[in-house]
Protein backbone atom coordinates (compact mmCIF):
# COMPACT_ATOMS: atom_id res chain seq x y z
CA UNK A 1 0.00 0.00 0.00
CA UNK A 2 1.32 3.34 -1.29
CA UNK A 3 2.35 5.37 2.04
CA UNK A 4 1.85 9.45 1.75
CA UNK A 5 4.82 10.97 3.42
CA UNK A 6 3.05 14.55 3.41
CA UNK A 7 0.67 13.05 5.50
CA UNK A 8 3.26 11.26 7.59
CA UNK A 9 5.30 14.49 8.00
CA UNK A 10 1.90 16.26 8.99
CA UNK A 11 1.31 13.61 11.22
CA UNK A 12 4.84 14.34 12.67
CA UNK A 13 4.56 18.05 13.24
CA UNK A 14 0.37 18.17 14.45
CA UNK A 15 1.10 15.18 17.43
CA UNK A 16 4.39 16.39 18.37
CA UNK A 17 2.80 19.74 18.64
CA UNK A 18 0.03 18.43 20.57
CA UNK A 19 1.99 16.35 22.82
CA UNK A 20 4.19 19.40 23.75
CA UNK A 21 1.29 21.60 24.42
CA UNK A 22 -0.32 18.81 26.74
CA UNK A 23 3.25 18.61 28.07
CA UNK A 24 3.09 21.89 29.00
CA UNK A 25 -0.09 22.42 30.93
CA UNK A 26 0.97 19.01 32.95
CA UNK A 27 3.78 21.62 34.27
CA UNK A 28 1.74 24.25 35.39
CA UNK A 29 -1.25 21.76 37.45
CA UNK A 30 -1.43 21.13 40.84
CA UNK A 31 -1.46 18.16 42.38
CA UNK A 32 1.74 16.71 40.99
CA UNK A 33 -0.56 13.62 41.08
CA UNK A 34 -3.15 15.08 38.70
CA UNK A 35 0.09 16.22 36.32
CA UNK A 36 0.48 12.79 36.44
CA UNK A 37 -3.11 11.23 35.55
CA UNK A 38 -2.87 14.30 32.28
CA UNK A 39 1.34 13.38 31.69
CA UNK A 40 -1.09 9.99 29.86
CA UNK A 41 -3.08 12.32 27.95
CA UNK A 42 -4.08 10.66 24.51
CA UNK A 43 -2.57 13.54 23.04
CA UNK A 44 -0.40 11.86 20.35
CA UNK A 45 -3.94 9.44 19.69
CA UNK A 46 -6.02 12.72 19.40
CA UNK A 47 -4.04 14.13 16.43
CA UNK A 48 -3.64 11.16 14.48
CA UNK A 49 -7.15 10.05 14.93
CA UNK A 50 -8.38 13.91 14.33
CA UNK A 51 -6.21 13.90 10.68
CA UNK A 52 -7.64 10.20 10.00
CA UNK A 53 -11.65 11.21 10.74
CA UNK A 54 -10.69 14.30 8.26
CA UNK A 55 -8.77 12.33 5.45
CA UNK A 56 -10.23 8.57 5.99
CA UNK A 57 -13.23 8.98 7.71
CA UNK A 58 -14.57 6.25 10.67
CA UNK A 59 -13.74 3.38 8.41
CA UNK A 60 -10.41 2.64 9.77
CA UNK A 61 -11.44 3.64 13.72
CA UNK A 62 -12.99 0.25 14.96
CA UNK A 63 -9.55 -1.84 14.20
CA UNK A 64 -7.21 1.36 15.29
CA UNK A 65 -9.47 1.51 19.04
CA UNK A 66 -9.18 -2.25 19.51
CA UNK A 67 -5.37 -1.99 18.81
CA UNK A 68 -5.37 1.36 21.77
CA UNK A 69 -7.55 -0.69 24.00
CA UNK A 70 -4.46 -3.31 23.80
CA UNK A 71 -2.04 -0.53 23.98
CA UNK A 72 -3.76 1.13 26.85
CA UNK A 73 -3.94 -1.90 29.02
CA UNK A 74 -0.07 -2.36 28.25
CA UNK A 75 0.42 1.13 29.09
CA UNK A 76 -0.74 0.42 32.41
CA UNK A 77 1.39 -2.45 33.03
CA UNK A 78 3.90 -0.33 32.29
CA UNK A 79 3.57 2.63 34.63
CA UNK A 80 3.54 -0.27 37.62
CA UNK A 81 7.03 -1.63 35.75
CA UNK A 82 8.27 1.96 36.41
CA UNK A 83 6.77 2.40 39.48
CA UNK A 84 8.86 -0.10 40.98
CA UNK A 85 11.78 0.72 39.38
CA UNK A 86 10.97 3.98 40.77
CA UNK A 87 11.57 2.60 44.23
CA UNK A 88 13.90 -0.02 43.60
CA UNK A 89 17.24 1.26 41.60
CA UNK A 90 19.59 4.31 41.91
CA UNK A 91 19.21 7.91 40.75
CA UNK A 92 21.79 7.11 38.09
CA UNK A 93 20.55 4.13 36.83
CA UNK A 94 16.76 5.21 36.76
CA UNK A 95 16.47 6.98 32.75
CA UNK A 96 17.84 3.66 31.57
CA UNK A 97 15.16 1.17 33.82
CA UNK A 98 12.47 3.27 32.61
CA UNK A 99 13.87 2.77 28.85
CA UNK A 100 14.22 -1.18 29.40
CA UNK A 101 10.29 -1.06 31.05
CA UNK A 102 9.25 0.13 27.91
CA UNK A 103 10.08 -4.13 26.80
CA UNK A 104 6.95 -4.90 29.21
CA UNK A 105 4.55 -2.63 27.01
CA UNK A 106 5.94 -4.29 23.93
CA UNK A 107 5.82 -7.77 25.59
CA UNK A 108 2.25 -7.14 26.22
CA UNK A 109 1.53 -5.75 22.97
CA UNK A 110 2.69 -8.43 21.39
CA UNK A 111 1.37 -10.98 23.12
CA UNK A 112 -2.09 -9.25 22.78
CA UNK A 113 -2.29 -9.24 19.20
CA UNK A 114 -0.80 -12.61 18.54
CA UNK A 115 -4.11 -13.83 20.31
CA UNK A 116 -6.09 -11.04 19.06
CA UNK A 117 -5.03 -11.11 15.28
CA UNK B 1 -7.83 26.60 46.41
CA UNK B 2 -5.49 26.53 42.86
CA UNK B 3 -5.14 24.19 40.28
CA UNK B 4 -2.84 25.42 37.96
CA UNK B 5 0.36 27.46 38.65
CA UNK B 6 1.41 29.69 35.96
CA UNK B 7 4.54 31.05 37.64
CA UNK B 8 6.16 27.64 36.41
CA UNK B 9 6.12 28.64 33.16
CA UNK B 10 9.16 30.89 33.43
CA UNK B 11 11.42 28.29 34.93
CA UNK B 12 10.49 26.32 31.55
CA UNK B 13 13.51 25.16 29.52
CA UNK B 14 12.20 25.36 26.02
CA UNK B 15 14.41 22.45 24.79
CA UNK B 16 12.87 19.74 26.91
CA UNK B 17 9.77 20.72 25.17
CA UNK B 18 11.29 20.46 21.80
CA UNK B 19 12.32 16.90 23.06
CA UNK B 20 8.56 16.29 23.82
CA UNK B 21 7.70 17.67 20.18
CA UNK B 22 9.86 14.94 18.79
CA UNK B 23 8.93 12.24 20.35
CA UNK B 24 5.34 12.69 19.86
CA UNK B 25 5.80 13.42 16.12
CA UNK B 26 8.24 10.50 15.65
CA UNK B 27 5.34 8.31 17.61
CA UNK B 28 2.59 10.14 15.29
CA UNK B 29 4.80 9.61 12.38
CA UNK B 30 5.36 6.11 13.44
CA UNK B 31 2.02 5.02 14.08
CA UNK B 32 0.66 6.22 10.76
CA UNK B 33 3.57 4.21 8.62
CA UNK B 34 2.43 1.31 10.77
CA UNK B 35 -1.03 1.56 9.56
CA UNK B 36 -0.18 1.56 6.25
CA UNK B 37 2.35 -1.97 6.65
CA UNK B 38 0.90 -3.43 9.84
CA UNK B 39 -2.47 -2.56 9.87
CA UNK B 40 -4.58 -0.70 12.43
CA UNK B 41 -4.31 -2.51 15.31
CA UNK B 42 -0.75 -2.20 15.36
CA UNK B 43 -1.08 1.59 14.52
CA UNK B 44 -3.73 1.80 17.35
CA UNK B 45 -1.42 0.30 19.95
CA UNK B 46 0.98 2.50 19.24
CA UNK B 47 -1.33 5.20 19.87
CA UNK B 48 -1.09 4.28 23.43
CA UNK B 49 2.76 4.37 23.45
CA UNK B 50 4.27 5.46 26.66
CA UNK B 51 6.43 7.87 25.00
CA UNK B 52 6.60 11.00 27.00
CA UNK B 53 6.39 9.53 30.49
CA UNK B 54 10.13 8.52 30.64
CA UNK B 55 11.59 11.95 29.79
CA UNK B 56 8.77 13.79 31.76
CA UNK B 57 9.56 11.26 34.99
CA UNK B 58 13.08 11.99 34.56
CA UNK B 59 12.87 16.09 34.34
CA UNK B 60 10.83 16.07 37.18
CA UNK B 61 13.42 13.74 39.36
CA UNK B 62 15.89 16.22 38.37
CA UNK B 63 13.92 19.27 38.88
CA UNK B 64 11.59 18.65 42.05
CA UNK B 65 13.29 15.69 43.61
CA UNK B 66 12.71 11.84 43.81
CA UNK B 67 9.24 12.30 45.81
CA UNK B 68 7.73 14.42 43.22
CA UNK B 69 8.89 11.92 40.40
CA UNK B 70 7.76 8.38 42.37
CA UNK B 71 3.92 10.88 43.57
CA UNK B 72 3.80 11.60 39.44
CA UNK B 73 4.65 8.12 38.62
CA UNK B 74 2.05 6.58 41.19
CA UNK B 75 -0.87 8.56 39.34
CA UNK B 76 0.40 7.52 35.81
CA UNK B 77 -1.63 3.97 35.59
CA UNK B 78 -4.44 6.34 36.15
CA UNK B 79 -3.62 8.07 32.48
CA UNK B 80 -3.52 4.62 31.50
CA UNK B 81 -7.47 3.98 32.17
CA UNK B 82 -8.09 7.23 31.02
CA UNK B 83 -6.34 5.84 27.27
CA UNK B 84 -8.32 2.65 27.55
CA UNK B 85 -11.94 5.10 28.33
CA UNK B 86 -10.71 7.04 25.41
CA UNK B 87 -10.22 3.97 23.01
CA UNK B 88 -13.76 2.19 24.61
CA UNK B 89 -15.66 5.52 23.67
CA UNK B 90 -14.16 6.05 20.12
CA UNK B 91 -15.25 2.50 19.26
CA UNK B 92 -18.22 2.46 20.28
CA UNK B 93 -19.22 6.38 19.08
CA UNK B 94 -17.09 6.67 15.12
CA UNK B 95 -20.00 5.24 13.35
CA UNK B 96 -23.26 6.78 14.79
CA UNK B 97 -21.35 10.69 15.91
CA UNK B 98 -19.02 10.82 13.06
CA UNK B 99 -16.05 13.87 13.86
CA UNK B 100 -18.08 14.91 17.06
CA UNK B 101 -17.09 11.23 18.60
CA UNK B 102 -13.45 13.02 19.32
CA UNK B 103 -14.77 15.19 21.69
CA UNK B 104 -16.61 13.06 23.41
CA UNK B 105 -14.00 10.17 23.79
CA UNK B 106 -12.31 12.83 25.24
CA UNK B 107 -14.44 13.52 27.63
CA UNK B 108 -14.77 9.62 28.31
CA UNK B 109 -10.85 10.22 28.71
CA UNK B 110 -11.07 12.96 31.39
CA UNK B 111 -13.92 10.86 33.09
CA UNK B 112 -11.73 7.90 33.27
CA UNK B 113 -8.64 8.82 34.12
CA UNK B 114 -9.68 11.92 36.38
CA UNK B 115 -12.54 9.52 38.10
CA UNK B 116 -10.49 6.49 38.40
CA UNK B 117 -7.58 8.59 40.41
CA UNK B 118 -9.73 10.42 42.47
CA UNK B 119 -11.86 7.40 43.40
CA UNK B 120 -8.89 5.58 44.18
CA UNK B 121 -7.97 8.35 46.80
CA UNK B 122 -10.65 8.76 48.10
CA UNK B 123 -10.93 4.55 49.02
CA UNK B 124 -7.32 5.35 49.85
CA UNK B 125 -8.07 8.22 52.12
CA UNK B 126 -5.80 10.43 50.25
CA UNK B 127 -7.11 14.32 48.89
CA UNK B 128 -6.90 15.17 45.77
CA UNK B 129 -7.22 18.61 46.47
CA UNK B 130 -4.52 21.18 46.01
CA UNK B 131 -3.40 22.71 49.48
CA UNK B 132 -5.59 25.91 50.28
CA UNK B 133 -3.67 29.01 49.17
Amino acid sequence: MDISWGEVALRFAVGGALVAVCSLVGEVMRPKGLAGVFGGAPSVATASLMLTLIVKGTGPIPDLMVGMMIGAAAFVVYTLAVMVLMRSVTRLSRFPSILLAWAAWVAVVAVALWRVT
Amino acid sequence: MRWLEPAKLAKVRWWEYAIRFLMGGAISAAAAVAGHTLGGKVAGAMLAFPAILPASLTLVDEKEGTSAAAEEAKAAPFGGVGLAGFAAALWAAARPMGPWSLPAALAAWAAAAVGSFGLWNAVFSRSVLPDER
